[in-house]
């Protein structure tokens, strides 16, 4: 189907790639369909998470293994029911991200984390009931140290 | 806003699958216990309203957003 959004235009995508949120996102209730949009130049770690029904919404995200290796979000079981899930290994775990003034401290919401059971194409926003996490977890450095360039990572060490 | 005063053990019901008790009541503080469908999420208004003011933050990103990320993650 023709999917118009007002970042990328309209756009071409597969019915099977649309996952449903029957309850939406938190304070986007009404938002019950969404897809996730590679950005056209392929940043892999960065992918947009874009409402199918409005074409305006749309949010970046990124998958939290990417920078936060130890990022384990707890589902209660009525959570992992919902989404169909015996784990929360099975699902997809994104976070979505704002980049503020200064893009250096660009954050992900650990705490408010999106599940998504991709066989079965169903997703809900869980809200954590943890102090482990925050909603405004910095991670510029975490995403340099774990990339490739191992002279990078050390000098980010050195000025911890 | 619907206001109603219950005593402990005391219960509310909303529709037809929510039930709210009062499980205890010490001091400023009132305990309550809540029956649902799995599919409905309870949570404190106050972490529920942090959550919502980050979603709407974040869906304000537009292109723009995303290639000073890349900028960023590329100057080193």
């Amino acid at each position: 189907m023709l999917l118009k959004t007002t970042r990328f235009g309209e756009i071409e995508i597969q019915d099977n790639e649309i996952i449903d949120f029957p309850e939406g996102l938190i304070g986007f209730s009404n938002n019950k369909k969404f897809v996730i949009l590679d950005h056209r130049q392929k940043v892999s770690s960065f992918k947009w998470f874009q409402s199918v029904d409005d074409s305006a919404l749309a949010f970046i995200i990124i998958n939290p293994n990417q920078f936060s290796v130890n990022y384990e979000p707890e589902l209660l079981k009525a959570d992992l029911d919902t989404l169909r899930l015996s784990s929360i290994n099975q699902a997809e775990v994104y976070t979505t991200v704002i980049v503020p003034e200064d893009p250096v401290k660009m954050s992900a919401n650990l705490l408010g984390p999106i599940i998504i059971n991709r066989q079965e194409r169903l997703g809900k926003q869980i809200i954590l009931s943890t102090v482990k996490y925050t909603t405004s977890h910095f991670i510029v450095e975490e995403i340099i140290h774990n990339s490739s360039g191992v002279k990078n990572a050390s000098s980010v060490a050195q000025t911890k | 806003m619907l206001v109603l005063s219950r005593k402990l053990n005391e219960r509310v019901v909303i529709g037809d699958m929510i039930e709210v008790a009062v499980l205890g009541i010490i001091g400023d503080k009132v305990k309550l216990g809540f029956s649902a469908p799995k599919a409905v999420s309870v949570h404190r208004k106050e972490i529920y309203d942090i959550i919502m003011q980050q979603n709407i933050d974040a869906s304000k990103m537009d292109l723009a957003k995303l290639e000073s990320i890349i900028r960023v993650l590329k100057k080193d």
